[in-house]
């Protein structure tokens, strides 16, 4: 338990010695949904072919799947990706002289926060950056990248070096392809910029990405329109953005009433500054709070101080974020 | 076939393993097709091989639960369910370990094996278990989606799922060898045993049923997937589980690709829940942390505890 807070504390320490994310993108709401969806992309059309690619070379034709249809091309997994908006796909093998086949797969989102979105849950906290598209990741033998309102993922064979080239080769060019590079959502900009190194940050749409990253309860009871999560260490701090503060203390409401009733957690009190406290099964304590039109909660092995500190750096990143998105589901 | 099956034989061997374990219906017609009952006497109730010969590992963990011939007797038509949902590293059977469980159902005395799926040829192919069925002589029988190939079976005391839609050709068999890979899974953490059954019941009931209009997440019932998984294992009851955890994703499943993580393992065993009590261990879970595996184990199909439940592990 000492090793565990400590390592919480000098977690902590560190995202106070830095301020939170300041980008280009700190500031800007994300997009309201109320507009018709812009027309399809044609896939199709941004698969590489031709010379410059190494010598890789397209190997049979594409598979294509549309809207729930992904179901087909993703059988048991396509429910995540509709969560987080899901448009079509298409699937596209290559092969190299040496008879090497890797696939490329090019999923069309809503919208590039949901590209993104999806981005985080698929990939991991490991791998190398690479400058493919926005924040591509080369993981062993795939790499993942997202642009506008596109995902990219592409598997190679093995981890070889004629493999791993091939990725390249074709991350590139399909990059180069994709004509929107999109924003990310400003809400992960609430953690400290060290995090997004420090651990794994996971921009969610909806329950089920929830539930992957941490099970609080058999009901959606948090009902968010968008939240983040990230692990650190021990620690894992997760905020739901509402429409306005009235949406969010009504939720609020809600859930410290489903923590206190729930038999999954025990010992429930009120703490100062309007925060909550609460033990779960496996003896974490869960910390609640809300914050303007954020609801944070931080799972850890009950350290009341830290939890409010990390409530504080949350406060500040609210802050920074600027106006709330506004009635978005 | 059924004529020429030592019945009296195979009801005496069947029933020290758990009559509800092979499901059989044309020799077994009038069975009750009861819970999973306790293990064989002085078996391992989970079998744990540990190595790199991934086919030497499957024998050895069949033979720690008895062997094959204690499930599959002369003459019988089997059926074995490989994961083939994928082609990423880590996401589907690994085709030594299919390969060492025909063979085993060959020395046993098997009649036909088969394999069904309503994935198309070039999930086997590009999983390689369709190579390995043409070398060994087996069937690999592509069963069309359309719901005139399935058949519905009520469940009974259903907590969501009222009725699955079972392959018709399932029924042909006498012996079902559930052979899924565990691994990672979006949908429900994990996967293993359980959730692998979804490969026999008909897709327009597992999207129509299990999954929610426009593939949305019951906000009111976010468990409401794995409830039906655990509703669909009261209908079908496997006569040995055996399941790769050599290779396996631990994170972006069910298709990966993800992190790839090397246990090395094979497991086999007759009980459902506690084969996947154990692989969960084996992607930093406990068993309960898991819905389905919990909610099986509250449905009386398996035993959650592994000290229960009996682990035994060995290494080649």
């Amino acid at each position: 338990m000492k090793a565990v807070r400590a390592g919480a504390g000098l977690l902590l320490a560190a995202s106070l010695a830095v301020p939170v994310l300041a980008g280009a993108e700190k500031g800007a709401a994300p997009a309201q949904s109320f507009a018709a969806p812009p027309p399809l992309l044609d896939l199709a059309a941004l698969l590489p072919s031709g010379p410059g690619l190494g010598g890789w070379a397209p190997k049979g034709k594409p598979q294509a799947y549309k809207g729930e249809d992904l179901f087909l091309y993703i059988d048991g997994g396509a429910e995540i990706f509709h969560e987080y908006g899901f448009r079509q796909v298409i699937s596209q093998d290559y092969a190299n002289p040496a008879g090497k086949t890797l696939t490329l797969d090019v999923y069309e989102m809503a919208s590039p926060e949901s590209a993104y979105g999806m981005f985080t849950f698929k990939t991991g906290a490991g791998g190398k950056v690479v400058a493919i598209g926005r924040d591509g990741r080369l993981e062993d033998y795939y790499l993942n990248f997202w642009k506008g309102r596109c995902l990219a993922t592409l598997v190679g064979p093995d981890a070889a070096g004629d493999s791993l080239a091939g990725l390249d080769i074709l991350g590139r060019a399909l990059d180069t392809r994709i004509p929107s590079a999109g924003e990310r959502p400003s809400l992960p900009t609430i953690f400290p910029k060290m995090w997004a190194s420090s651990g794994r940050i996971i921009y969610l749409k909806g329950p089920l990405a929830l539930q992957n990253v941490h099970a609080f309860f058999p009901r959606d009871m948090f009902q968010f329109p968008e939240g983040v999560a990230s692990d650190q260490g021990p620690l894992q701090v997760f905020v739901f953005r509402y429409a306005d503060e009235a949406e969010c203390a009504k939720r609020m409401a809600a859930v410290r009433d489903a923590f206190r009733k729930s038999s999954a957690f025990r010992n429930y009190r009120e703490l100062p500054a309007a925060q909550f406290e609460v033990i779960d099964a496996k003896e974490n304590a869960v910390f609640g709070a809300a914050f303007g039109d954020c609801l944070g909660l931080i799972v850890n092995r009950g350290s009341q101080k830290a939890a409010a500190d990390i409530f504080d750096i949350l406060r500040s990143g609210r802050a920074a974020l600027g106006p709330p998105p506004g009635g978005r589901r | 076939m059924a004529s020429k099956i030592d019945r009296r034989e195979f009801l005496s061997r069947t029933a020290k393993l758990g009559a509800g374990a092979v499901l059989g219906k044309s020799i077994l017609s009038g069975l009750a097709d009861g819970p999973l009952t306790a293990k064989a006497a002085g078996k391992a109730g989970v079998a744990v091989v540990s190595g790199t010969d991934y086919g030497a590992m499957t024998a050895k963990a069949v033979e720690l639960i008895g062997g094959m011939a204690a499930f599959v007797p002369k003459g019988a038509k089997v059926l074995l369910m490989p994961n083939v949902q994928a082609k990423n590293p880590g996401t589907f059977t690994k085709p030594e370990i299919l390969r060492a469980a025909i063979k085993m159902c060959k020395a046993a005395g098997a009649k036909e094996i088969a394999c069904l799926s309503y994935l198309t040829q070039a999930y086997w192919d590009g999983a390689g278990l369709a190579q390995v069925i043409a070398d060994e002589g087996t069937v690999l029988r592509l069963i069309p989606r359309e719901d005139v190939n399935f058949k519905a079976v009520a469940v009974a005391n259903p907590s969501a799922l009222k009725e699955a839609m079972i392959m018709n050709a399932f029924y042909e068999y006498d012996v079902f060898v559930n052979m899924p890979i565990t691994k990672d899974h979006a949908g429900s953490k994990f996967t293993g045993t359980l959730k692998n059954l979804m490969g026999l019941n008909a897709p327009s009931n597992n999207r129509g049923q299990f999954h929610k209009p426009n593939w949305q997440t019951d906000p009111a019932a976010i468990e409401h997937l794995e409830t039906c998984i655990v509703d669909l294992n009261t209908v079908i009851k496997p006569a040995l589980n055996i399941v790769d955890a050599t290779e396996i994703i631990k994170t972006n499943g069910p298709m990966g690709p993800g992190e790839l993580i090397k246990p090395l393992k094979v497991i086999a065993g007759v009980d459902r829940v506690a084969v996947d009590a154990y692989c969960a261990t084996l992607l930093g879970f406990k068993g309960a942390d898991i819905i389905m595996i919990r909610k099986a184990a509250e449905r009386k199909l398996g035993e959650i505890d592994l000290q229960k439940a009996g682990v035994v592990e060995a290494k080649v």
